[in-house]
């Protein structure tokens, strides 16, 4: 899977890059305007992380080209701006997702999937992985067992966690994922354990091994051997 | 003490003596004028007796000119020399004392020397006392009147201007938009005065919002450093059996990022509204977020068991949709945060008023300090201390009233628009 990541500090965009490479993406690189014009209308990406303010030019105008040509590219806004104004003028635009600085690469990644999801998978809602069946339509989720029962947060989590799979994800990124970070829930680690523990609890009797793993101190990591994976 | 009053101090005793020093000169004054008057008269009689007496060798017989007394008087040798004087004289059938003028002088006449002496009454002196106090009171009277309804009509008209340019210059608030409407004034003083006030108050406002446009543009060019940090701390922990001390450095790391990503939000968040940036106002529909963000907050409430108790009815508020929701979320996490463990949270709204309850620590929050950026009650490090502060511009931007009440234990904070 293709990214284009168009974003002027090199320092942010190689984290990207690294992050997702883990992941089977290839990720190209643009870090000024009319490179990132120039690699986005010649080139076809499944996602384009895009920067708003770039040197030379506003990132916007790169989306409004690509819009204008029809390319089926999906497009991620990743902005220092945190006004609402921006985001909706992206969306507009055609933008799929809008992402503010400093987001966490765990949170970008789900961000990306889902994009990738969005588009590719036309038709079929199907994610499946190891043991796991995932509905993105309807929000359900299978084992060889039969229908496991989740929660909406606990749906999101797994979902989060299916995005960053054989990663380690903090749980401040979890926290924000769920709650939004805007919402300052800081007290929540707790409650994130427990809804942890739930989904694991749940996983494991459908018949699933201990995918999520503790990361002490830092948070889980959710573990599924890649061979069997549909991605 | 007002100017007016200031001067009116000084003014009124001087013009109140300069009334009595005329009023008494005028007395004496006018009293020399009647007496001379009168002399004059006097000295008429003395001519026309001195005529007769010299046309018919012969004192006339006594003649009496109204209330005028003459009288001859044989006199011997010694020499007699004219002269005028006052005299007092009891009339018994007045049972009155009456004040006389008479002329005394020689008169020759038949080899006969007589003293004539002639008296007229002087009874004006009276009168005229009187009538001059009654016109010096009044006039004090007319004075003090006319300068105590000038204080009150002319003066106060004329300072209007002064006092309009202070009232307006008190309720300036820093980043209003425009400059100040002074008023308009003919008066050389005040319209310096408003000049300099102007010149004064363009220069903070234009300071201020080089300020303020600094402060966002910082704020967001903070944004990419701390994603920068994030993204490597991000990176660093993919790496496999990271030894316990880095843990501890990671998470330190990570929390500081975070408290910094969160501060910096606020400040920008502060700094937008300054800058007026949610002025598209709607009809926001309070009712439906709160019941939307009561169904968010719900599953931690039950988490931390914090029973909740709400009375909602329909309202809504024309304001920016942005900032109420960071409003609703802001009172709510608040009342969420400082809660007690088994704790409560009685929400009401109806038509104007939100009201937020909340049981919490036993002691009141500082009224003075609370909605003041980065207030703590204590040191509590998960907390940036910005999230009041915000409620509060959030209020003033949104023309909603903010109150914080506390009785036993219980934090109210009641907003009304």
């Amino acid at each position: 899977m293709k990214v284009l990541i168009i974003e002027d500090e090199q320092d942010l965009s190689k984290s990207i890059s690294s992050y997702l490479s883990q992941n089977n993406y290839l990720c190209d690189f643009a870090h000024d305007f009319p490179r990132g014009r120039e690699k986005a209308i010649s080139n076809t990406y499944d996602c384009i992380v895009l920067d708003i303010s770039l040197p030379n030019g506003n990132g916007l105008d790169i989306l409004k080209q690509i819009k204008k040509l029809n390319k089926p590219d999906g497009v991620l806004i990743i902005s220092a701006r945190i006004s609402l104004d921006d985001k909706v003028t992206g969306l507009e635009l055609g933008a799929d997702d809008y992402l503010t600085k400093p987001f966490h690469l765990a949170e970008l990644s789900s961000r990306i999937n889902a994009i990738v999801r969005r588009r590719s998978f036309e038709g079929n809602n199907m994610l499946v992985l190891d043991k796991l069946m995932v509905n993105i339509a309807d929000k359900s989720v299978r084992t060889e067992n039969g229908p496991v029962e989740l929660t909406r947060k606990e749906y999101e989590l797994l979902l989060y966690f299916i995005s960053n799979k054989n990663k380690v994800v903090t749980k401040e990124s979890i926290s924000d994922h769920l709650w939004g970070e805007e919402s300052n829930m800081t007290d929540t680690y707790d409650f994130i354990y427990a809804h942890i523990k739930n989904l694991r609890k749940k996983l494991v009797s459908g018949g699933c091994p201990e995918y999520i793993k503790v990361v002490y101190g830092i948070g889980y990591k959710f573990c599924v051997s890649e061979s069997k994976s549909a991605e | 003490m007002k100017l007016a009053s200031r001067y009116n101090r000084f003014n009124l005793p001087v013009m109140i003596s300069l009334f009595f020093l005329s009023g008494i000169a005028s007395y004496f004054l006018i009293r020399r004028a009647l007496q001379n008057e009168l002399d004059l008269g006097l000295t008429r009689i003395q001519k026309r007796i001195t005529d007769y007496t010299a046309a018919h060798g012969q004192i006339p017989s006594i003649i009496s000119f109204d209330d005028q007394k003459v009288s001859f008087e044989k006199t011997g040798d010694a020499p007699l020399t004219q002269s005028f004087s006052t005299t007092k004289e009891f009339i018994p059938e007045q049972n009155k004392e009456h004040i006389s003028r008479t002329l005394v002088f020689p008169l020759a006449a038949g080899g006969q020397r007589y003293k004539v002496q002639i008296t007229m009454p002087l009874e004006g002196t009276r009168h005229m006392t009187r009538v001059i106090l009654i016109i010096t009171i009044a006039g004090i009277f007319l004075v003090i009147l006319v300068s105590v309804l000038i204080n009150r009509y002319v003066l106060l008209k004329l300072w209007r201007p002064f006092y309009e340019s202070l009232r307006l210059v008190r309720e300036f608030k820093i980043g209003q938009p425009g400059a100040i409407a002074f008023p308009e004034t003919g008066v050389d003083e005040f319209s310096f005065m408003i000049d300099n006030l102007k010149a004064a108050t363009a220069n903070v406002s234009e300071d201020y919002n080089i300020l303020r446009e600094f402060t966002e543009n910082a704020s967001h060019e903070i944004q990419t450093p701390l994603a920068i940090i994030r993204s490597k701390l991000d990176l660093l922990i993919q790496e496999d059996n990271i030894p316990g001390k880095q843990v501890e450095a990671l998470q330190g790391a990570y929390a500081a990022v975070k408290k910094l990503s969160l501060l910096n939000q606020a400040l920008l968040l502060v700094a937008r509204i300054d800058n007026r940036q949610f002025e598209n106002k709607t009809s926001v529909n309070l009712l439906f977020l709160l019941e939307e963000k009561l169904q968010q907050f719900q599953e931690l409430w039950q988490f931390n068991r914090i029973e909740l108790s709400a009375d909602l009815q329909e309202a809504n508020i024309v304001a920016s949709p942005e900032l109420i929701d960071i409003l609703i979320n802001n009172i709510l996490s608040n009342a969420t945060r400082h809660n007690l463990p088994n704790g409560v949270i009685k929400i009401s709204l109806s038509g104007q008023s939100l009201q937020v309850i909340n049981s919490g620590p036993g002691k009141p929050l500082d009224k003075k300090r609370l909605f003041r950026r980065f207030y703590k009650e204590n040191n509590q490090s998960s907390n940036n201390g910005l999230g009041l502060s915000i409620v509060k511009q959030i209020c003033e931007a949104s023309g909603i009233t903010a109150v914080y009440q506390y009785s036993t234990g219980q934090h109210a904070f009641i907003f009304t628009w």
